[in-house]
């Protein structure tokens, strides 16, 4: 569930629109006979908003729509980053889909509400269809740093079964139940921020795809005081851990004066941190210091162990001493940590993976890690090497919205798909950057 | 319906309250989140440690964490599964009815897991520093500083439990042992103390453990089930065998008594703050520790155990160590005790377990 759902749903409800978030994958796994129109027994909504800020969701979010309007007469609106870019496209091919909000949704949903049988083009950044026309509303709304101070990430209660979500979720945010697993924090993610400031090749959130899908040209950070006392509400409703992933610059004096705040304010939490950069030991210091190690850790992805593909595709990019003084800074301070790779990267050759292998296992064997794996990268839309994919010796075989859909129908049909990743590289065949992660973690279970 | 309800949850201010570590494989997970390790039996897999947390249902609905224990499986020397609940810690405040709360869900839980018996661990003595490990679970707390609740075996007793057993751990300074050990027992040459690897231990413990008046352990049914093999894992150098020489070149030595030994890992846990010292292996090699603890130790005839206490203290003062800790002591091994208080150890720790079958 993306993060902004909680705000989105509060906020909602704050302006007197009753509001539910229902998430689907947890009422499957709560009740095995559980179905969508389950739903509408229950409820009758007006407006049905539908996440789709994840491409993996393709299929889903479109189903759930044709759902919504087989049972029911709400109004569907999807939003999120793969809806955003996908728009016009989604609302041209799905007549169950009434409208996307582009971007920043906020202030656009309220205004939805408002405005729904009225005049759309009232309501900032979003896409719909009017007598089978699409359009566009010339309005536009971009959240400043004002306006996050407004939003409350903590309304839990607005979530069916979200005790289950606490504990089901895992840290990349998938369900993830395996009962031979005694699963025992409740963990939430923080909200931090929003944007970048840089460009990675194959990250559809990097600055260009900002400007691009949510008219966003330099990040901004959630107000400290609204982190802390998210922190502080979290700690009262027992969460133990809390995931942050928001680092867009490498002067991370923002991140050590909240440190301190949350020092100040006694919170009691694990933190697994995202670092998008090494940081200095000072960080790392500060780090150890603020947070309960028991759930704790920091996170890193130089993705290769190749100095030269690492420069050419990343935004932060860091030569691998670099990487090693970190994780001899990290050790020191005994904070464990988290290291991820990836394949299919730009320039990236069989030798290059090799030496990706080599990191990884030097790494394994010296430093204090608790999770290293390695994943194919995943053809993101708007990332650079989507809109440029000459340029970055890639051969796309997902290129429409349609294509994404298409994808992820066939796996839920357990029909054979044609390309699990959506590409290939001017170096390596999908099904070689496919095994290369695979010998990756090998060596990782066999270290 | 119950203002209390039990679930299965590790919170992250139990550290602050009862700093603990873990051993066993779930060393690598424990800062995840999750806990993999498993025991078999029968035709069952069973998670082989599950935290539980007792929480009051206030009035307005909100949920306050009371109390909380680990509970620890093993399979018992008669096959029987049983389940051992560690000594609870204080969250909240923790009245006869909250405790009894905890244990009706104990046994709640032990029906589902199929469990014949359940255990208590309970530390009724506590004067001073107690070394790892502190407890037959796999999970060892910082006794000294915990937040746990009063030792009260009224409330037990009253829920059926008896006590079965008595364990008691002795400490002294390393150099005042030494010192205080008789002259004739320093200068002989007829013992010798020899490392051995831990499966050579192991099978040299079972082959001789019979005969020898021995340290106590959880009754487990196979050496690998024990939690012992655990701790003996985590350093290669701990495992010791004490061998006396014939003065007739022609016979061979015999082994007159065998100790483990292992540095104090709760020492590491305060200073580098953090529960997974296990992780930093590196660091744990150049650590500088202050206590040892024989863990596990036998011998024959017990007039021999100065003897392999002076063994011990060689073996400690080469680490550098200035306390020795004499864990394992049943508390009806008279004979030990009496050595141990005639050379000047100080009774710091006393474990209690009962029992009472599941119905």
């Amino acid at each position: 569930m993306p993060l902004g759902t909680l705000a989105l749903a509060d906020f909602l409800d704050r302006h007197g629109y009753s509001t539910r978030i229902i998430h689907t994958g947890i009422e499957q796994l709560q009740n095995r006979s559980f179905k969508i129109e389950d739903i509408f027994k229950e409820y009758s909504p007006t407006v049905v908003g539908i996440d789709l800020h994840w491409f993996v969701h393709s299929y889903d979010a479109v189903r759930i729509a044709e759902t919504v309007k087989e049972y029911s007469s709400a109004k569907v609106v999807l939003g999120g980053f793969t809806a955003s870019y996908f728009a016009e496209e989604i609302l041209s091919r799905f007549n169950s889909v009434d409208a996307v909000i582009k971007g920043d949704a906020e202030e656009p949903l309220i205004q939805f509400m408002r405005e729904r049988d009225r005049d759309l083009q009232e309501v900032p950044n979003l896409v719909y269809k009017e007598e089978n026309i699409i359009k566009k509303s010339e309005k536009r709304f971009i959240a400043d740093e004002a306006f996050l101070s407004k939003l409350d990430y903590t309304r839990f209660e607005l979530l069916l079964n979200c005790e289950n979500y606490f504990r089901l979720t895992t840290q990349t945010g998938d369900l993830d139940p395996q009962p031979w697993k005694v699963r025992v924090k409740r963990h939430a993610w923080v909200p931090m921020g929003r944007g970048c400031s840089v460009n990675c090749s194959y990250c559809g959130g990097g600055l260009d795809a900002q400007c691009l899908i949510t008219g966003r040209d330099k990040p901004i950070f959630h107000p400290k005081e609204k982190v802390v006392e998210t922190l502080r509400r979290f700690m009262e409703m027992r969460i133990d851990s809390t995931y942050m992933d928001f680092d867009p610059y490498r002067d991370r004096r923002h991140h050590l004066e909240l440190f301190e705040m949350i020092r100040k304010e006694k919170i009691d939490i694990s933190s697994e941190f995202l670092l998008w950069s090494p940081s200095n030991r000072g960080f790392i210091t500060e780090f150890a210091k603020t947070f309960n190690p028991l759930y704790s850790s920091l996170v890193i992805s130089p993705e290769s162990g190749s100095e030269e593909v690492r420069q050419k595709n990343k935004g932060f990019c860091y030569d691998n001493k670099t990487l090693f003084d970190w994780l001899n800074d990290a050790k020191r301070e005994s904070v464990p940590v988290k290291v991820f790779f990836s394949s299919g990267l730009s320039w990236e050759t069989k030798e290059n993976f090799n030496e990706t292998i080599k990191l990884g296992k030097t790494i394994l064997e010296n430093y204090p890690v608790i999770e290293m794996v390695s994943n194919p990268l995943v053809m993101e839309p708007a990332s650079k090497r989507y809109l440029n994919p000459e340029m970055f010796g890639v051969k796309l075989k997902w290129k429409s919205f349609m294509d994404y859909y298409g994808r992820f129908k066939r796996l839920a049909e357990g029909i054979p798909e044609d390309s699990r990743i959506g590409y290939e590289t001017s170096w390596e065949s999908e099904r070689e950057i496919i095994e290369n992660s695979i010998r990756f973690n090998k060596m990782v279970s066999s270290t | 319906m119950s203002q209390y309800e039990i679930d299965l949850r590790l919170p992250v201010d139990i550290w602050r309250k009862a700093p603990f570590m873990l051993v066993g494989p779930d060393i690598r997970f424990l800062p995840l989140g999750v806990l993999v390790d498993s025991i078999h039996h029968g035709d069952k897999q069973l998670p082989r440690i599950t935290p539980l947390v007792l929480s009051k249902i206030c009035s307005n609905g909100l949920k306050q964490d009371v109390v909380f224990c680990f509970i620890f499986l093993y399979i018992n020397d008669r096959y029987e599964r049983v389940m051992l609940m560690t000594h609870p810690v204080k969250i909240g405040s923790v009245n006869h009815e909250a405790l009894e709360a905890l244990l009706k869900e104990i046994f709640r839980i032990a029906g589902l897991l199929e469990c014949q018996i359940v255990e208590v661990e309970l530390n009724d003595l506590v004067e001073g520093s107690v070394a790892f490990p502190t407890s037959f679970s796999s999970i060892s707390h910082d006794v000294e500083v915990a937040e746990m609740i009063k030792s009260d075996l009224e409330v037990f007793h009253r829920e059926g439990f008896r006590e079965w057993a008595e364990v008691e751990c002795f400490e002294h300074k390393v150099h005042e042992l030494e010192r205080g050990l008789d002259e004739t027992i320093r200068s002989q040459d007829m013992l010798h103390m020899t490392q051995v690897k831990v499966e050579d231990y192991l099978k040299l413990v079972s082959r001789l453990g019979g005969s020898k008046i021995r340290s106590f352990r959880l009754p487990t049914w196979d050496a690998s089930d024990s939690i012992m093999l655990l701790n003996f894992q985590l350093f290669n150098n701990s495992a010791y065998v004490l061998r006396s020489s014939s003065r007739l070149g022609f016979l061979k030595s015999s082994e007159c008594g065998y100790l483990c030994c292992v540095q104090n890992l709760l020492e590491p846990l305060k200073t580098l703050r953090t529960p997974h010292v296990l992780l930093f292996q590196r660091l744990l090699e150049a650590y500088s520790f202050d206590t040892m603890k024989i863990m596990d130790w036998g011998i024959s005839p017990v007039d021999r155990l100065p003897e392999l206490l002076f063994k011990a203290t060689e073996v400690m003062k080469e680490k550098n160590i200035t306390n020795i800790q004499f864990a394992n002591v049943s508390s009806d091994q008279l004979k030990v005790k009496n050595l141990l208080y005639e050379l000047g150890f100080k009774l710091i720790h006393r474990v209690k377990l009962l029992r009472r079958e599941v119905e």
